[in-house]
C-alpha cells in the first residue's frame, strides 16, 4: 500500500541529515560486508565481466507528484529527477565533496566559496552549455525574489547566502553572511538541481508582467515534465511516464560523467543498464514476491521482513543507518495529561518501555536503540552526558511505579496495581500512532502494554500519518493557520486530545545539530508537544552554534544532548535503518554508509538480472 | 373451548356453520391483549435495562475496571478462573442487536411453534442450509463465549512464528502463532466475535433502514416514492468502497465508526427489493380492509405491510451479512482497520508478507472467513427457497 | 415517451450534479494530506511551514475561497473541460483514458466470462433444480462469491506465480498488447475478478430463469412436444435475458470501482479503480470529481436504458408508472 508515503523523507532532508562519517564508532555501527565491493573481490567478480545489460527494474510504492526540479523535493519525486539530473555534487561515505556537475570547490575564507563547473555539461533543447550564469540567474531570480513565484520549497536553505556571483564562465562565488566552515555539507548547493536559465527566463518575464500562473506553467510545461532540457546532465534520458504505473528512462549516450574522475574506473561506461524502469507496485507483498523471484532488480525492504529475505539466495540486502529518530512524544500541552509536565513522570514512563525488545522483536534488529536526539555515530554525540532509559538496568517498571507514587500530585495513588486519579478512577491515557506499516502498530501495542504495566489504562488510536499531523500535532494559530507550535502550551492545543504520540520520525541533523531547536525550544517551530526545557537549552544551542572551534562545539552539543536525555521531552525510542534489497547479480561499488547510493549509477550486474 | 368439543367426524356429518362463542373470542382477545401488553413491557424493560447498563458503564462509572467480574473457580477459564468483561460501545450495540433479534425473530418463532416447524421443514430440505445454520451457530457461540474463555490474544514478543500442531508446533499454540507470538487460535476466536458483531449490527441497522424506506415508498407512493427511490439510486451509484475508505482514512478506522458507515451505505439494494415486494402487497385485500377499518398509514405499514414482506427482509438480511463481513475484512486488509480489534481481515493482511514462510498466519483465518461467508450465503439461499413462494416451482421433479 | 426520457435525463444531470457537489463538500471538509506533509517537512527542515502550506494550496488551486472554487469546478465539469489533475499535471481526460484501458482489459474479459459461465450455470441449475448437478453448480458459484477476493489474489499469486512459476507475479504494461504473453499476465487478475462475478451472475440468472421455467408458455411449449433444450433456449433463456442484460452495466461499474480496486492494488495494475482512489486520498479535486461523475452518470443512464428496454420489450409496462 502507499500509505507509507508519509514515512518517506525528503531528499533535501536526507541531504541535510546524513551523518558525519569517518569517525570513531562508525565501524561498529555499520554492516561491514553489506556491499559487495570490488576491492573485496569476495564473489570472484572482476571488472572484465562488466557489460551493459538491458534493464534495471526498481519497484516503488507510490507515484511522484512533481517532476520539475524546482518543485521536486519530496522523496518519491527526487528518486525520479536524480535519474536525469545529477545535481551540483554529492557527499561520499566520509561526508566529503564528491563531484558531479561541480568539478571542484575552493574555500576562500570561511565566508566565501567558489564552485567550478565541469566544462562538458550540455543542456538539451539547444540551451547550450551549463555555465556559471545559470547558477547566478537561478539565485537571483528563483531564490531571492520576495514572492516565491516558482514555488521552490527549499529557498530557506539559502538564508545564509548573501550573493552568488559569476567569476568566470565556469566559476561562481557564493558569499555567506555568517562564517560557515561546513557550508559544502549544507544542502544549499549539495544535490541542487536547476533548470537552464534560458528556459526559465520567459516565464519569469511573464511573472514580472503580472501573470501569476507563470510559475505553475513553468513547472508543468511539457519541456520540463519530459526533461527535454536535461541534455547530458544525468545518467539517463527521459523516455516516458505512465501514470501510477511506471517511469522509464533510457541510457544517456552522452553522459558527461563517463570515464571522469573521481573514480574514473567505476564511471567508465556508466550507467551499465540500457533502461532504468521505475515500477509502481503499491502492494508490499507483491514487491517482495517480485524481488524473491527475480522480477525486479531493487526495492526498499520493510524492517521486519528483511531477515527473511536475507536468507533467500536471490536477494542481497544492505542495511544503512539513518539520522531519523522515531519517538514517543509526551503531550505537555493543555490537552495532554498534566503530570507529563513533570520531568520525573516522563522519566518514569520512559523507564517502563524496553527499547531493546522493540528493536529485537518488532524491528527484527533492523533499527538502533536511541537515548537522545542524536545518533551515536554523530561527532556531536557524547556518551558521558547521556542518561539511558529503557535499556538493560534502566528498564525498570518497578522503579517507575515508585517514582510515580512519589512524584504525582497527592490526589493520585496506587490501589494495588492500578493507578487512580483524583476522582478515584483509573488513569486513562490515549496513545496515538500512524497506520500504514505494521511495525508502527506492533510497537504501538508494545508501548501500550508496557505503560499498562504501570497501572494506567491505554486507549490506542491508529490514524494515517497526515491525519496524525493535522488533527493531533498541529494547533490552529491566531490567524487560523494550522501550525506545529502556535504558541503558549497553556493556550494552543491540537483538535483532538492525546497523551502520547508514537511513530513520528524526526530528523536529528547530525551535521548541523543547531537545527534541533525547532523541536525542543519553547518557541521552536516544530515543538508540537509543548515541551518547555527546564535547563537553558536555547542558550546552550546558541553557544554551540556560534562556537569558534569544533572542540567547543562538540562540548556544548554534548551537553545539549545530555540535557535532552535527562529531561525526556519524549521517549527517544529508535533510529530507523534503511534496508535495500538487490537482485543477487548486482555488483555494488561503494562501502556501506549513511550516504549510501551516492554512486548507484556505477552499480553493474555480473549477469543479466532479468535475462 | 366449546368449539373444540366438536369432533371432526361430527362436522363432516353435519355440515353446519361452526357456532361461535363470542365470550371465548372476547376472552381470547383479552388474553392476547394482556400477553401483548406484558410482552411490550418485558421488551421495554429489556431495552431500558440495556440502556441503563450502558449508561452506567460509560457515563456514571467512567472507569476502566472490568464491567463484570465472575469468579468461576474453573482454572482454565479466563485469567485464573476469573471471567471479566469490559464491553466497548460496539459490544453494547451488539447486545442491543441481539435483543432486537430475540424480540423480533426468536419470540415470534417461539410463539408460533406450528409456523416454526413449517419453516424448519422447508429449510431442512436444503441440507447445506441446515449445516450452514449449525456452523454459523457454532461460530456465533464461539465468538460470544470464546474470547471470555481464551482471553484476548496475548503477544509473546520474543516467541516469533511457530507453526501449528502437525507442522512442527506444540499444543501451547495449536494453530501456530504470529510473528509477535500471539496464538492464531485466540485470534480466530476473537475475530469471530468481531465479524459477527460487524455483520449483525450493520445488517440490522441497514435492513431496518431498508424496510422503513422500502415500505414507505411503496405504500405512500407518489412524490415520496419518487424522492426515496431517487435517493436510493444515488446511494447505489456512489462508489461506496472509496468513500468508506476515504472516511476511514480521514476519520480513523474505529470499529464503531466503521460499523455505522457500513450500516448507512449498504441499505440501497434491499430497500429497492423490499419496495417492489411491498408494491405487490399494497394491492392485497387485507390492506384495503385494514385501511377501511380506519388504520392510519403508519399503523398499516407496521402491522400489515412489514410483516408480509418479512420473508424478503429475512433473506435479504442473511445475504447482506456476508457482504458486510467481507467489506470489513477488505478495509482491514487495506490497512484501515481498528488496531485494537482482532478482525480476520487484519490478521490476513498481517500475514500476507510472510505467506511464503509462515503460511498459517494468513491461511487459517482466511479459511475461516471463507467458510463463514459461504455458510451465510448457503443459509440465505436456503431461506430464500424456503420463504419465497415463487421458488416453490418444480418441487416435484 | 419523449417526456419520460427527457425527465429522466434531467434527473440524470441533476443526480450527477448532486453527487459531484457532495464529493466536493467532502473534499473541502477534509484535511489535505499533502499540505500537512509539506508543512511538517518544512518545519523539520527549519523552513517556514506556513509558506510550504501555501505553496501546496496554490498548487491545488485551493487559494481561492470555497465558493469561487466550487463555481469554477462546477462550470468546468459541466462544460466538459475537466482541466488538469493537480497531482499528475496532466489532463484529467488523458489520465482517465489511460487508466481506462487497463481496467477494460481485466474487467471486460472477466465480465464476459462471468456472463457466459454464470448464465450457463444459472440456466442449467434452474432447469435442473435439486439435482446433483444443480448442487455442484451452486457450490462452485458460492465458492466464488464467498472467497475474500484479496486473499484469493495473494494465494493465487503465491501458488501460481511464486511456487509453480506458471504466471508472472505482477502486471507489466510493456508486454505487447496482442500476445499470448500478455494473456499470461492477465490470467490471475481476470480469474479473481471473474470468480466473484460468475457467482452473482449465476444467482441472477437462476432466479430469473426459475420464474419462467414454470410459466404457462413454457408448459404450452412442452405440451406442443418441443425438446427440453428448445424450451430452455427459446422460452426460458430468451425472456430471462432481458432483465439480465440490463443489470450488466451496473455490474460493470460496480466491479471497476470496488472489486477491481483491490485486484489492481495487489497485481500493480494502473487501472481506473486504483487511479480514482489515489486521486481521492491525494485530494486531487479535478480528478476526483471526474472519476465520481462518470460512474454516476453511466449508471443513471444505464438505469434509464433499462427502463426503456422494459417498456419497449414488454407492452404491459407503461413508462409513466415505472421506476427502476
Amino acid at each position: 500500500m502507499s500509505h507509507n508515503r508519509f514515512a518517506g523523507v525528503s531528499r533535501r532532508a536526507l541531504v541535510k541529515a546524513a551523518g558525519v562519517a569517518g569517525l570513531a564508532g562508525l565501524a561498529g555501527c555499520f554492516d561491514a560486508d553489506g556491499g559487495r565491493s570490488l576491492e573485496n573481490g569476495s564473489d570472484g567478480v572482476t571488472l572484465d565481466q562488466r557489460e551493459i545489460h538491458p534493464e534495471w527494474v526498481h519497484a516503488v510504492s507510490a507515484e511522484a507528484s512533481e517532476l520539475s526540479p524546482y518543485r521536486a523535493t519530496d522523496y518519491a519525486s527526487g528518486l525520479r529527477t536524480t535519474l536525469l539530473l545529477d545535481g551540483a555534487y554529492t557527499l561520499d561515505e566520509d561526508d566529503e565533496f564528491y563531484s558531479f556537475w561541480v568539478e571542484s570547490y575552493e574555500n576562500r575564507g570561511e565566508e566565501s566559496y567558489a564552485f567550478t563547473l565541469r566544462d562538458n555539461l550540455e543542456w538539451g533543447n539547444d540551451y547550450g552549455q551549463q555555465t556559471a550564469d545559470d547558477w547566478v540567474w537561478f539565485y537571483n531570480h528563483v531564490v531571492t525574489p520576495e514572492e516565491n513565484w516558482v514555488g521552490h520549497p527549499t529557498r530557506d536553505d539559502w538564508s545564509n547566502v548573501v550573493s552568488v556571483e559569476r567569476e568566470s564562465e565556469l566559476t561562481f562565488v557564493v558569499d555567506l553572511e555568517k562564517p560557515d566552515p561546513l557550508f559544502v555539507r549544507r544542502p544549499t548547493m549539495w544535490g541542487t538541481q536547476i533548470l537552464p536559465s534560458e528556459l526559465t527566463k520567459p516565464y519569469y518575464e511573464r511573472w514580472v508582467d503580472g501573470d501569476g500562473d507563470a510559475g505553475h506553467e513553468l513547472n508543468t510545461a511539457d519541456e520540463v515534465l519530459e526533461f527535454q532540457y536535461a541534455g547530458n546532465l544525468g545518467p539517463y534520458t527521459f523516455d516516458r511516464r505512465e501514470i501510477e504505473d511506471r517511469f522509464v528512462v533510457q541510457r544517456n549516450d552522452d553522459y558527461y560523467r563517463r570515464g571522469t574522475e573521481p573514480d574514473a574506473d567505476d564511471w567508465e561506461d556508466a550507467p551499465y543498464f540500457e533502461r532504468y524502469v521505475m515500477r509502481i507496485l503499491p502492494e508490499q507483498s507483491t514487491r517482495l514476491a517480485e524481488l524473491r523471484t527475480g522480477g525486479i532488480t531493487y526495492t526498499e525492504l520493510p524492517a521486519d521482513e528483511a531477515h527473511a529475505l536475507e536468507n533467500e539466495s536471490a536477494v542481497e540486502t544492505v542495511t544503512t543507518p539513518t539520522p531519523f529518530l522515531r519517538l514517543a512524544a509526551y503531550n505537555q500541552r493543555e490537552n495532554g495529561w498534566e503530570p507529563f509536565r513533570n520531568q520525573s513522570v516522563r522519566q518514569a514512563f520512559s523507564m517502563a518501555v524496553e527499547k531493546t525488545s522493540i528493536v529485537e522483536n518488532i524491528f527484527d534488529g533492523n533499527a538502533d536503540v536511541a537515548h537522545t536526539f542524536q545518533p551515536t555515530y554523530s561527532e556531536f554525540y557524547d556518551d558521558s552526558h547521556v542518561r539511558e532509559f529503557g535499556e538493560g538496568e534502566s528498564y525498570d517498571p518497578e522503579a517507575a511505579r515508585s517514582i510515580l507514587e512519589r512524584e504525582l500530585p497527592s490526589a493520585y495513588g496506587y490501589d494495588g496495581d492500578v493507578l487512580l486519579d483524583a476522582e478515584g478512577s483509573q488513569v486513562a491515557l490515549t496513545l496515538v500512532y500512524q497506520t500504514g506499516e505494521r511495525v508502527y502498530r506492533d510497537s504501538g501495542r508494545y508501548i501500550a502494554a508496557a505503560i499498562e504495566d504501570l497501572g494506567v489504562a491505554v486507549e490506542q488510536r491508529a490514524v494515517p500519518g497526515d491525519v496524525l499531523l493535522e488533527r493531533y500535532a498541529y494547533q490552529e494559530s491566531d490567524s487560523g493557520i494550522p501550525t506545529l507550535n502556535a504558541g503558549s502550551r497553556d493556550r494552543y492545543t491540537s483538535d483532538v486530545e492525546w497523551d502520547i504520540m508514537w511513530s513520528l520520525s524526526l530528523n536529528t541533523f547530525p551535521r548541523s545539530p543547531e537545527n534541533i531547536g525547532a523541536f525542543f525550544t519553547e518557541a521552536g517551530t516544530a515543538n508540537f508537544m509543548g515541551y518547555v526545557p527546564a535547563g537553558d537549552l536555547e542558550g546552550l544551542l546558541e553557544e554551540a552554534a556560534t562556537a569558534p572551534d569544533i572542540e567547543r562545539r562538540r562540548e556544548r552539543f554534548g551537553e545539549v544532548f545530555g540535557l535532552l536525555s535527562e529531561e525526556q521531552p519524549a521517549n527517544f525510542m529508535i533510529f530507523d535503518n534503511t534496508i535495500h534489497g538487490y537482485h543477487r547479480n548486482v555488483v555494488l561499488t561503494e562501502p556501506v554508509s549513511p550516504s549510501w547510493g551516492y554512486k548507484r549509477h556505477t552499480y553493474w550486474a555480473s549477469e543479466d538480472p532479468h535475462g | 373451548m366449546t368449539a373444540s368439543t366438536d369432533t371432526t367426524a361430527d362436522r363432516e356429518r353435519a355440515p353446519t356453520l361452526e357456532p361461535i362463542d363470542w365470550e371465548v373470542v372476547a376472552s381470547e382477545r383479552d388474553a392476547h391483549r394482556a400477553r401483548v401488553t406484558a410482552r411490550s413491557l418485558v421488551t421495554a424493560a429489556c431495552f431500558l435495562g440495556l440502556l441503563a447498563a450502558w449508561a452506567f458503564d460509560h457515563v456514571a462509572r467512567a472507569s476502566h475496571e472490568p464491567f463484570l467480574t465472575l469468579a468461576t473457580g474453573v482454572a482454565f477459564l479466563g485469567e485464573d478462573g476469573v471471567l471479566t468483561a469490559s464491553p466497548s460501545h460496539v459490544d453494547w450495540l451488539f447486545g442491543l442487536t441481539l435483543l432486537v433479534g430475540v424480540r423480533y425473530a426468536l419470540v415470534p418463532l417461539w410463539e408460533n411453534p406450528r409456523l416454526t416447524r413449517y419453516y424448519w421443514r422447508r429449510i431442512a430440505r436444503n441440507r447445506l442450509g441446515v449445516y450452514s445454520l449449525y456452523f454459523l451457530a457454532g461460530v456465533f457461540l464461539v465468538g460470544l463465549i470464546g474470547p471470555l474463555v481464551l482471553g484476548d490474544p496475548e503477544p509473546q514478543w520474543d516467541l516469533g512464528h511457530t507453526p501449528p500442531v502437525g507442522f512442527g508446533g506444540t499444543f501451547a499454540h495449536p494453530l501456530g502463532t504470529t510473528r509477535n507470538g500471539e496464538g492464531i487460535l485466540e485470534i480466530v476466536v476473537a475475530g469471530a466475535r468481531v465479524s459477527m458483531q460487524v455483520g449483525l449490527i450493520a445488517t440490522t441497522i441497514s435492513i431496518g433502514l431498508a424496510t422503513v424506506v422500502g415500505t414507505t415508498a411503496a405504500f405512500v407512493g407518489g412524490r415520496v416514492d419518487d424522492l426515496l427511490m431517487r435517493g436510493v439510486d444515488l446511494l447505489m451509484t456512489f462508489p461506496t468502497l472509496f468513500f468508506i475508505l476515504f472516511l476511514v482514512y480521514i476519520y480513523g478506522g474505529n470499529l464503531f465508526v466503521l460499523v455505522l458507515i457500513l450500516a448507512f451505505t449498504t441499505w440501497g439494494g434491499q430497500a429497492r427489493l423490499i419496495r417492489s415486494e411491498a408494491l405487490q402487497r399494497r394491492e392485497e385485500a387485507y390492506i384495503d380492509a385494514a385501511r377501511a377499518a380506519g388504520g392510519g398509514p403508519w399503523y398499516v405499514i407496521r402491522r400489515h405491510v412489514v410483516p408480509n414482506v418479512s420473508n424478503t427482509v429475512v433473506t435479504g438480511a442473511t445475504l447482506l451479512i456476508p457482504i458486510v463481513i467481507l467489506f470489513e475484512a477488505v478495509v482491514a486488509f487495506l490497512g484501515f482497520g481498528d488496531p485494537s480489534v482482532w478482525s480476520w481481515g487484519r490478521i490476513i493482511a498481517d500475514g500476507r508478507e510472510s505467506l511464503a514462510s509462515a503460511w498459517w498466519v494468513s491461511t487459517i483465518p482466511g479459511l475461516v472467513l471463507f467458510l463463514t461467508v459461504l455458510a451465510f450465503n448457503f443459509l440465505g439461499d436456503a431461506l430464500r427457497d424456503a420463504l419465497d413462494p415463487r421458488h416453490e416451482v418444480n418441487r416435484g421433479r | 415517451m419523449a417526456w419520460f426520457v427527457g425527465r429522466r435525463l434531467v434527473w440524470a444531470l441533476f443526480a450527477t450534479f448532486l453527487v459531484v457537489t457532495l464529493t466536493f463538500a467532502l473534499l473541502a471538509a477534509s484535511p489535505n494530506p499533502e499540505t500537512s506533509q509539506a508543512a511538517w517537512q518544512a518545519a523539520q527542515d527549519g523552513s517556514d511551514p506556513e509558506e510550504a502550506r501555501a505553496l501546496v494550496d496554490q498548487q491545488h488551486g485551493a487559494g481561492d475561497s470555497l465558493t469561487t472554487q466550487y463555481v469554477s469546478y462546477m462550470v468546468s465539469m459541466f462544460s466538459l473541460d475537466w482541466g488538469q489533475s493537480t497531482t499528475y499535471n496532466e489532463d484529467v481526460t488523458s489520465v482517465i483514458a489511460n487508466a481506462w484501458v487497463y481496467s477494460a482489459i481485466t474487467v471486460i474479459p472477466a465480465t464476459i466470462i462471468a456472463v457466459v459461465v454464470g448464465f450457463g450455470i444459472g440456466l442449467y441449475s434452474a432447469t435442473h433444480q435439486y439435482t446433483t448437478a444443480d448442487y455442484a453448480a451452486t457450490l462452485v458459484a458460492f465458492f466464488g462469491v464467498s472467497i475474500p477476493n484479496f486473499w484469493f489474489a495473494i494465494v493465487l499469486m503465491l501458488v501460481f506465480g511464486e511456487l509453480l512459476g506458471l504466471t508472472p507475479i505482477s502486471y507489466d504494461s510493456e508486454v505487447p498488447f496482442w500476445s499470448l504473453e500478455h494473456l499470461s499476465y492477465l490470467v490471475l487478475p481476470i480469474t479473481v475478478l471473474a470468480t466473484a462475478a460468475v457467482a452473482s451472475e449465476m444467482r441472477y440468472a437462476r432466479a430469473e430463469a426459475l420464474e419462467y421455467v414454470s410459466a404457462t408458455w413454457t408448459k404450452t411449449a412442452r405440451a406442443k412436444g418441443l425438446s427440453e433444450t428448445a424450451v430452455t433456449i427459446r422460452h426460458v433463456f430468451r425472456p430471462a435475458t432481458v432483465p439480465l442484460v440490463t443489470i450488466l452495466v451496473a455490474d460493470l461499474v460496480g466491479i471497476i470501482f470496488a472489486t477491481a480496486y483491490v485486484v489492481e492494488v495487489i497485481f500493480g495494475i494502473p487501472g481506473l479503480g486504483y487511479v480514482s482512489y489515489q486521486a481521492l486520498v491525494r485530494m486531487d479535486t479535478p480528478l476526483v470529481l471526474a472519476t465520481t461523475l462518470i460512474p454516476v452518470f453511466v449508471t443513471i443512464v444505464a438505469n434509464l436504458c433499462q427502463d426503456l428496454a422494459y417498456t419497449v420489450l414488454d407492452p404491459r409496462i407503461d413508462y409513466e408508472g415505472r421506476s427502476p
